[in-house]
């Protein structure tokens, strides 16, 4: 890699270009880049492939891109469309309108989705927000988790917590559509555990349950609950076992 | 293993006055190696475990720290990777990591003004060997030559000095962690370092 090399790559139409390291990285059309790339700004506007990794100290995607490498950003990764990771992704902000699929794990200071995220491994942030579905693999690991999630079944393996937030994301014309297809379950969350300060469920189905100031909302079906602090329940919540420790 | 050496996340949380969000942060920081969770399952179901000493001992050093500096510095500081520093010789004596004669000692193999992050491990090395009373003056020095070379072999740091004695000969050599060495009966093992832990000792000096 050149360390010297400022200049840019501008790919409009088609093209390939080979990786190094860049000052402004543009794909209008559709592009390709084979080996690692070093860039201050990336800018993918249709698709883009990315065969090495990534580091940049910011990037946009208004399409779809795929990078096959580990991903680094020291900024903002802003994503409207579609992105496949196959690696590691870090970065400080990350944005994402669309569809995401992460083929390893996540780590950022500040996560925010919509759409729909798959997480293979695990995923970490200071704060963590979906609006739309999300699966991960692995532990989700963040200060304050915010999820209003659609009723199309999101789940997560294990939660880590501060704060979190559970809701039903208010569509109403996407309930009523999934109650047509499928009324058989009405969970919009499976989880194995959570383990957090402040946990506020809704329509969540979970192994176990452990906080401080826990309260299960509507619809949920928890086989343990362990709380230190305040406990509150709503009245259709199926609860195996709940103790005070 | 059982309930004296290992402690559930339950009773840590407990005992420490800790929350979930606390020690799930540390986690995130890297303040506490991954491989300390041990997920056994329990009657309960599965449940977290973390080497008791350990993760006490852990908990306390950031409890007591945690005030004046940052989470991501800490962190660095319980790794055992180098970082940029570089201090003059009286603060060495002011901090407490070696006293006027071992500095003396080693301003003789290395003539220095400012001490850099493998230097002060080799000070460190030092005082610890000639405080142990096991080696002599060259012997240490040959000591703290062995460890200046293994600070640049093994880039991560993670290696040990072993010191040995046979029939009067004396020799030292260091090895990567961790591991198991067996010697000829009759040598004397008269000092074995670990270079993480004395590195660990210097960063709180350093604090």
């Amino acid at each position: 890699m050149d360390e010297n090399n400022q200049n840019d790559i501008q790919i409009s139409g088609s093209g390939k270009s080979s990786g190094g390291t860049y000052r402004k990285i543009t794909i209008s059309g559709s592009g390709e880049i084979s080996g690692d790339i070093k860039c201050e700004s990336l800018k993918i506007s249709g698709s883009g492939h990315l065969k090495g990794s990534l580091s940049a100290k910011g990037a946009v995607i208004s399409g779809s891109a795929k990078i096959d490498g580990d991903t680094d950003c020291e900024g903002e990764f802003k994503i409207n469309g579609s992105a496949k990771f196959a690696g590691r992704v870090k970065s400080v902000f990350l944005r994402i309108f669309g569809e995401s699929h992460f083929g390893d794990s996540l780590e950022a200071e500040t996560v925010s989705l919509s759409g729909s995220a798959n997480i293979a491994g695990d995923c970490s942030a200071d704060s963590f927000t979906v609006n739309g579905a999300v699966n991960i693999g692995g532990l989700l690991n963040a200060d304050k988790i915010e999820l209003k999630l659609h009723p199309f079944g999101s789940s997560i393996k294990s939660i880590g917590c501060g704060t979190i937030n559970v809701y039903e994301n208010p569509s109403a014309f996407l309930k009523h559509l999934f109650h047509a297809i499928s009324p058989l379950t009405g969970f919009i969350l499976k989880t194995g555990t959570i383990e957090g300060d402040d946990i506020s469920l809704c329509k969540t189905q979970a192994e176990t349950v452990r906080g401080k100031n826990v309260k299960i909302g509507r619809g949920c079906k928890i086989d343990l609950v362990e709380y230190t602090g305040n406990y509150e329940k709503a009245a259709d919540a199926q609860i195996g076992r709940e103790m005070k420790v | 293993m059982d309930s004296d050496t290992l402690i559930s996340k339950k009773e840590l949380l407990k005992e420490a006055g800790i929350s979930y969000g606390q020690l799930y942060r540390w986690k995130r920081k890297g303040l506490i190696p991954d491989d300390w969770f041990i997920r056994r399952s329990t009657f309960t179901g599965q449940e977290t475990f973390f080497p008791r000493d350990k993760i006490i001992k852990r908990v306390d050093s950031i409890n007591n720290m945690k005030g004046d500096i940052s989470l991501d510095d800490l962190a660095g500081m319980f790794s055992t990777l180098p970082e940029n520093i570089l201090l003059p010789e009286n603060e060495i004596k002011k901090r407490g990591i070696a006293g006027d004669d071992v500095c003396a000692i080693y301003s003789e193999i290395h003539e220095k003004q400012n001490y850099d992050f493998t230097d002060l491990i080799c000070v460190m090395v030092l005082q610890e060997l000639l405080k142990s009373g096991n080696l002599g003056r060259d012997e240490s020095i040959c000591a703290a030559h062995t460890v200046k070379s293994g600070m640049e072999h093994y880039k991560d740091g993670f290696f040990e000095l072993f010191a040995v004695r046979r029939l009067g000969l004396f020799t030292c050599f260091a090895a990567s962690m961790p591991c198991d060495i067996l010697f000829e009966s009759g040598t004397h093992l008269t000092a074995r370092i670990s270079v993480p832990e004395i590195s660990q000792k210097l960063k709180l000096k350093l604090l």
